[in-house]
């Protein structure tokens, strides 16, 4: 969604406000007053929200005399008695008015969504909308996702054509982001965050969920999206996989504003994971397996039910912001309580904010100092393997295990922990604090008109605890020796960034040029080590007292190190005002690769064409209100890869894995196992597009074709065998290539008064393929890849040439019958057996298709959003399904385990990990959001605003599992998915 | 304005342009790292632990592999075992993990994650070996720093490591037959060598360091000496028909004789060889150390000794705290025995109570089918438990003065020079008068034929990883013979030739495209 219209966001009509106010004045103090014989005065507000106007402009037609309003929005103005007023102010509709014989005239102004060309946050600096080159979507505060949102991924979910946006199930959880399809083998391929020009690295995040957690997502003005090279080519070798800028909100001049936030949630999970119940269990147990019969309890226990809950959650946020046309401020104050629906399961977020802005040497100078803190405490559960599989009719505690806390347990070498033991007293925990402070200056040098010296400089400081326990009273298996793990991590990162920037106009030629040039420095540490160990001689200190460990291990310590550094630079032309060239260049050089292929240049140009300007296109105009063509070009770069892969290094090993020379124990000396020439991915964009508006922009869009094409893929993978020190190395094996269409639409429905309403929407088709894989010849079935559950290792994808990356790799069941052991598969070359050479593609866990819808409605002072969100084309295999699914396990291990129900359809008596019956449709329609408030604008002193939403109100899906959206699409039944239901309210004093 | 100038541009001048060079804070490059005999001392340890243990955390958490995602299933001697034994008439193992029971009959293909260990293992092990060669070159030492006192020592390793390197090579040759012969770290595809090339690598490599080795039982505990080196000249010279196609049986009792003459004696006590305290026995000739609690792993001795304890048996009476309920006696093998319950011979040491020799359930491991077989076990030879119960202090035997004097047996009977039928025959009768604890078990010349030699080998040497080259040897593998559920039914029957030999992993296939599969797979 490229946002062309203006938005009512207050920041940006603050600004403007604040720029009017300084222009009246100026008009009013310089114009010539002409005969004056009466006054009216009157005040100016805003048609929609009734706000007071100041800096509104009144001047009369066809003179020059005017005024503007003052803070409160008040004017008043000698008039003639046939005068007629010309109202306007920036952004809104310019109003005509007879004064007659009124003296007193109160205007309400409208917006005029026509007019505005919005200010976007591009890479070092703003452009305006017109301007851009590349494939920039903003998302601004008033359109994100609203209600309990964690983090600031959360805001924007299915708002922007291309970006899929996989949310996490757990609380304050990290979500998977992937911008027009992936772009990586098995590299980081996360976009890069960039938070008020600094780029984040969110390595060494020990402890916590989500690295992103520290921002108040309140706290946010903007994000905006970088979706092809062009636009992202000055981040060079971190922006192959997008890049996302996150723009802050600072203080306004005028009043101090308090507000507060808060709301009150309630989540109830989703738990039809298919397991059987007692008595179907019961059931099929006697019809199966009837000898075990006589084995089962007497209890009917629904574990799941015992491990997951609905549960509620709060968050509260109190923000002062304020300001003088020299400086402003803003604060914030966060605390939010995320409870899981897995018992005990939470996050836990307290985050301060200031942010001060001001400007000195006659304004030539300004700077911005951020600090932002946020407390983030994490306590981890899931839900896994026993919770579905541990005997239905037994009791979940027996009084004679009273050594054991209570619980009924197998007591078998290697059966399962009674779950609901596993959850009360196996205890996870983690505790992050992040102390982020960004300087950003601005120096406008004032004899050279145009040029500007800038700094970014930030210092990001993480560290974190973890702490795990487990008493001796907990029996798993036949070993109860307790367990108590500490790990302490932290990291730092510094940034900086300066960069000269000249804009200059060349009357003579209609040109406007930008040029930027700048040097970019970010260092990271990172370590964490600990102790841990089991045999514990008490429980009574908890994780407390690590002293009570018989068995102490410590830690390796392990620290991580490393540097980038660039120049970078880039040149804005914009000729006529209609044709447009930006072009960029990167150098960048990073650590993590040998001195041979340390430095990768990273160029990008395009070009826009503006239509409408041009004299033979007039015929346009009387559809289009907006016409512009972008073509594009770009190199990215991904450096995800883990520090020191070119280099071979000798670690020691721990002091259990040593080796016994007479009576004397050596820890050993292992190299890492390294290709000394491994390289930069490199993905190169072609972007070709068009932006649009109709109905005099009450239409607004953009439509995307895209061709990625990445090189030099790096992968973990076996070197040739005899070479290397290790069997597998991270080297360079692959290309892949990602095409695809987006599509963004914007439409305002209506625009009046009472009634508001705007729709945008959002589809991508996307397109993936593997090229080119340095593994094996023409007749090699590829890598196996993606490792699953149920058996060791077994993979269930491929990487192979001329197929979409991870795709499904299975037996296909033969639809002639099934054999009496309840398998029969297709024999697909006919070599009379079923092996390895009939494994056929079904499936890929990337969707074809990516579509959003926002509705935001405003009738009065009500207000109803949502967000719809859909994938479509992709496939999820069903790990749950596949790794219970047969009777056989009813009795295996020498205990009884229940199935999964997917077993009464295949009849599978064992396991059948390949079979093709677990790779399923995974398509969904989701009610990702959907919101009513109302508005309540009566008290002077006070707007206040309370809402209902309801989070994952339903999901239309054929999947079989309770979620279809798996990143990855293999369902090991992670977190639950719950719905969220939120009361809450916003008070702007 | 022009402090803020002068700023802006001293800043940049003086944090701009760093080398972007980082070394690691918690490991070093090699130069850095071997600086003493110490160091080079902890890299040769890592070779031969590379045999037995499965990474850098003990017992798992730092895989030396990771193409095979359980780390307690990468430890070789573990891998190696399994391929020896429960592809034989020896042993079953009933596990359901991918592709063991392909193992079992026989229909193993080049995806088998056990294949994968085994292959894998050894080329890391020889990989290993060639960088501790480079690293330790004299013109390396020298730049390293090392001390001119510490010189000759670190050359002393080199010469065990080029041990470590044949014995791996050998291995190679036996279990995959044809694989690439390498000697450097090198990002070249290798090629393939062929039987002879890396039989003749093998056979030069231990001729040379030979001589160079200290003497029988004059090394440190743990590390190689001549005797491990003769008995592997042995070994590759006994099976040589099968590995080139020409006999080497006189090449093979030259080895033995030194064996056998270096002062090596049985131990009275023929289960004492396998308990935590075997490293003071003198019929051991090279072992692989076990320490419950230095050398932990889910692999080596930690796993032969678990493994074989049925649900049906008590951990507690073998030193460990559980049982994996894994591998059990087939009913060939048992049969080997006359009087199964060990009060004629005491190597049979089945535990039959609650249990049937049938095994009609090849793939349950609650099941009461197959008999025990607690060879190994982590008590002492007095009785007293390991110094850990989950992990065992017993070492692995590789080389037993028993095995020598049955190589010394059958070399004799294929004609081998250099050996006489009559000290064959008292050599056979020694280990059968310890078994019986009498003469009453003794055999007559007539007696001593090769078919009693295979199964007098599987009386002594059972769940030694031997058995598979045993009855490749003497032609029994896959086209003879027939056990439970070899070829996949539970009366057995034979399999095609091509399961002689492992195939090359799928995954070095598609590395290594140059490679050529072992015929018929």
């Amino acid at each position: 969604m490229n946002k062309i219209i203006t938005t009512r966001l207050w920041p940006c009509v603050g600004r403007h406000k604040l720029g009017m106010l300084f222009i009246g004045a100026f008009l009013l103090i310089s114009s010539n007053l002409f005969a004056q014989e009466r006054m009216v005065s009157g005040k100016i507000s805003d048609a929609d929200t009734g706000e007071s106007m100041p800096g509104a402009t009144i001047v009369i037609k066809g003179q020059t005399a005017g005024t503007i309003t003052d803070v409160d929005g008040n004017y008043s103005l000698s008039v003639g008695n046939d005068a007629v007023l010309l109202i306007s102010f920036v952004g809104y509709k310019t109003k005509e008015i007879t004064v007659g014989n009124q003296s007193v005239i109160d205007v309400s102004l409208e917006i005029d969504i026509t007019q505005l060309s919005e200010v976007v946050v591009v890479g070092y600096g703003t452009q305006e909308s017109k301007d851009v080159t590349g494939v920039v979507s903003t998302v601004n505060a008033k359109d994100f996702n609203k209600g309990a949102i964690a983090s600031a991924d959360n805001l924007i979910a299915g708002k922007v054509a291309g970006v899929s946006i996989t949310p996490s199930t757990e609380p304050g959880g990290s979500p998977n982001i992937v911008i027009r399809g992936v772009t990586s083998l098995n590299a980081g391929a996360q976009p890069l965050i960039v938070v008020d020009g600094v780029t984040l690295d969110n390595t060494g995040y020990g402890g916590g969920r989500n690295g992103l957690n520290f921002i108040n997502p309140s706290d946010i003005e903007s994000m905006t999206i970088l979706k092809d090279a062009s636009a992202a080519a000055i981040y060079g070798a971190r922006a192959a996989a997008g890049v996302i800028l996150i723009t802050t909100k600072s203080g306004k001049s005028g009043v101090p504003k308090i507000s507060y936030d808060g709301y009150y949630s309630y989540s109830r999970p989703k738990v039809d994971y298919g397991f059987l119940s007692p008595s179907n269990f019961r059931a099929v147990v006697a019809n199966k397996a009837p000898q075990v019969l006589p084995l089962l309890g007497n209890s009917n226990t629904v574990w799941v039910d015992e491990v997951v809950q609905p549960i509620s959650g709060q968050s509260h946020n109190v923000s002062f912001s304020g300001g003088t046309d020299k400086s402003t401020f803003s604060v914030s104050l966060n605390h939010q309580v995320n409870n899981g629906v897995v018992k005990y399961s939470k996050n836990e977020v307290t985050r301060a904010n200031v942010k001060v802005t001001t400007k000195m040497l006659n304004d030539d100078l300004t700077v911005s100092v951020q600090q932002r803190s946020a407390l983030s405490k994490d306590n981890f559960g899931s839900v896994s393997g026993a919770v579905f599989t541990f005997d239905p009719t037994q009791p979940i505690y027996d009084s004679a295990n009273e050594d054991y806390g209570g619980y009924w347990e197998w007591k078998q070498g290697l059966a399962p922990a009674n779950p609901v033991s596993t959850l009360e007293q196996v205890k996870n925990i983690g505790e992050t604090r992040r102390n982020f402070t960004a300087l950003n200056a601005e120096y406008k040098i004032p004899y050279i008109k145009g040029l500007a010296l800038n700094v970014i400089g930030s210092a990001d400081f993480r560290d974190g605890k973890s702490q795990q326990f487990t008493p001796t009273t907990y029996l798993s298996g036949t070993s109860n020796l307790g367990f108590i793990s500490e790990g302490a991590h932290k990291a730092y990162t510094y940034n900086f960034e300066p960069y000269i920037s000249f804009k200059k106009e060349i009357e003579k030629i209609e040109t406007n040029f930008e040029i930027l040039a700048g040097y970019s420095y970010q260092e990271t540490y990172s370590e964490s080590f600990g102790i841990f160990g089991d045999d514990l001689t008490t429980n009574v200190y908890g994780w407390n007292n690590p002293a009570v460990i018989g068995n102490l291990k410590p830690w390796e310590i392990n620290a991580v190190e490393n540097q980038l550094q660039a120049v970078y630079g880039r040149v804005n032309i914009s000729l006529k005002d209609r044709y447009l060239l930006t072009s960029s260049i990167r150098y960048d050089g990073s650590t993590r690769f040998g001195s041979g292929n340390r430095y990768g240049v990273f160029p990008s140009v395009a070009l826009g064409w503006r239509l409408l300007e041009e004299d033979f296109m007039s015929f346009l105009t009387q559809t289009f209100s907006n016409l512009k063509l972008r073509v594009g070009w770009g190199q990215l770069g991904n450096q995800a890869i883990g520090d020191y892969r070119y280099e071979k290094f000798y670690f020691s090993s721990t002091n259990d894995a040593r080796y016994q020379f007479g009576n004397t124990f050596y820890n050993l000396l292992r190299p890492t196992g390294v290709d000394p020439d491994i390289k930069w991915e490199t993905t190169t964009t072609t972007n070709i597009g068009l932006d649009f508006g109709l109905l005099d922009n009450r239409l607004t869009g953009t439509l995307d074709y895209y061709n990625k094409v990445t090189t030099d893929l790096l992968a973990t993978v076996a070197p040739p065998a005899f070479t290397n020190v290790s069997d597998v190395v991270t080297t360079n094996i692959a290309e892949m290539y990602n095409k695809g269409i987006e599509l963004g639409l914007n439409y305002v429905v209506y625009d009046r008064q009472k009634f508001d309403w705007d729709i945008s929407f959002n589809a991508a088709w996307n397109k993936n393929e593997i090229t080119k894989l340095d593994r094996g010849g023409a007749d090699s079935p590829g890598l196996p890849t993606g490792g699953i559950s149920g058996d060791v290792g077994q993979t269930i994808k491929i990487w192979k040439v001329g197929e979409a990356y991870d795709a499904f790799y299975t037996y296909i069941r033969d639809p002639n019958g099934v054999s009496s052991s309840g398998v029969k598969y297709q024999d697909v070359n006919n070599d009379g057996q079923i092996n390895e050479d009939d494994l056929q593609i079904v499936g890929k866990p990337a969707p074809d298709v990516i579509l959003g819808f926002t509705s935001s409605m405003t009738y009065g002072n009500f207000g109803l959003d949502f967000t719809l969100r859909s994938n479509l084309g992709n496939e999820v295999y069903n790990n749950t399904a596949s790794a219970n699914g047969y009777y056989s396990q009813i009795f295996q291990g020498g205990i009884r385990n229940n199935i999964h129900e997917s077993a009464l359809e295949t009849n599978y008596n064992s396991r059948q990990l390949h079979s093709d019956y677990y790779v399923e449709n995974a398509s969904f329609l989701r009610m990702d959001n959907i919101t009513l408030s109302y508005n309540y604008n009566k008290l002077k002193f006070l707007n206040a605003r309370i809402y209902g939403t309801v989070h994952n109100l339903f999901t239309l899906s054929g999947y079989s599992g309770p979620n279809p959206e798996i990143s990855g699409g293999i369902d090991n039944a992670g977190y639950p998915m719950a719905t969220t239901y939120i009361v809450g309210v916003s008070l702007n004093f | 304005m022009k402090k803020i100038i002068t700023t802006f541009i001293l800043l940049v001048v003086f944090t701009s342009c760093t080398d972007l060079d980082l070394k690691p804070a918690t490991g070093t490059t090699a130069n850095f790292t071997f600086t003493d005999a110490f160091a080079y001392k902890q890299y040769m340890g890592k070779i031969y632990a590379a045999y037995m243990l499965t990474g850098q955390d003990g017992p798992a958490g730092d895989p030396d592999l990771a193409l095979v995602n359980d780390e307690g299933f990468t430890s070789y001697m573990r891998a190696y075992w399994k391929a020896q034994q429960i592809t034989t008439d020896e042993t079953h193992l009933t596990w359901t993990d991918g592709g063991i029971q392909d193992m079992n009959t026989h229909q193993w293909t080049s995806e088998n994650q056990f294949v994968r260990v085994l292959y894998y293992r050894l080329a890391l092990i020889i990989s290993l070996s060639n960088d501790f060669l480079e690293q330790s070159t004299a013109e390396k030492i020298a730049d390293n720093g090392v001390k001119e006192g510490e010189v000759d020592e670190i050359l002393e390793f080199r010469n065990e490591v080029r041990f470590l390197r044949a014995m791996a090579y050998w291995h190679a040759l036996d279990l995959f037959r044809n694989v690439p012969l390498v000697t450097t770290i090198t990002s070249a595809p290798p090629t393939q060598a062929t039987p002879d090339q890396l039989f003749t690598f093998i056979e030069t490599e231990l001729n040379e360091i030979e001589g160079l080795l200290p003497n029988p039982r004059s090394n440190e505990y743990g590390r190689v000496d001549k005797g491990a080196v003769w008995m592997l000249q042995a070994k590759l010279y006994l099976n040589a028909e099968v590995y080139i196609g020409a006999p080497k049986y006189t090449e093979c009792l030259t080895a033995v004789n030194k064996v056998i003459s270096a002062g090596y004696t049985l131990n009275p006590n023929y289960l004492a060889n396998f308990m935590a305290d075997n490293d003071t026995s003198n019929e051991l000739i090279f072992n692989f150390t076990s320490d419950g609690l230095n050398s932990q792993t889910w692999g080596g001795t930690t796993f032969l000794v678990h493994a074989p304890i049925l649900g049906t048996m008590t951990p507690e009476d073998y030193g460990v705290d559980a049982g994996w309920s894994g591998p059990r006696a087939t009913k060939v093998f048992v049969n080997k025995f006359a009087d199964i319950t060990g009060a004629t011979d005491k190597r049979a040491i089945f535990v039959t109570a609650g249990r049937s020799i049938e095994l009609p359930e090849p793939n349950d491991n609650a099941s009461i089918g197959g008999y025990g077989v607690p060879k190994y076990v982590n008590k002492t030879s007095t009785g007293a438990d390991g110094s850990n119960a989950t992990f065992v202090d017993t070492d692995w035997p590789v080389f037993r003065l028993a095995d020598a004097y049955l190589m010394y047996a059958e070399a004799v009977l294929r004609g081998g020079t250099g050996g006489d039928l009559a000290t064959a025959l008292t050599l056979v009768n020694d280990l059968r008068q310890r078994a019986y604890g009498n003469a009453s078990g003794n055999i007559t010349s007539g007696q001593l034929t090769l078919d009693f030699i295979l199964d007098e080998r599987s009386r002594e040497l059972y769940w030694e990883a031997t058995r598979r080259v045993d009855l490749i040897r003497f032609g029994q593998f896959t086209t003879s013979g027939v056990w439970p559920w070899k070829g996949g039914t539970e009366a057995g029957s034979v399999t095609d030739a091509k399961y002689n030999i492992f195939p090359i992993p799928a995954t070095d296939l598609a590395a290594n495209p140059g490679l050529k599969q072992n015929p018929g797979y």
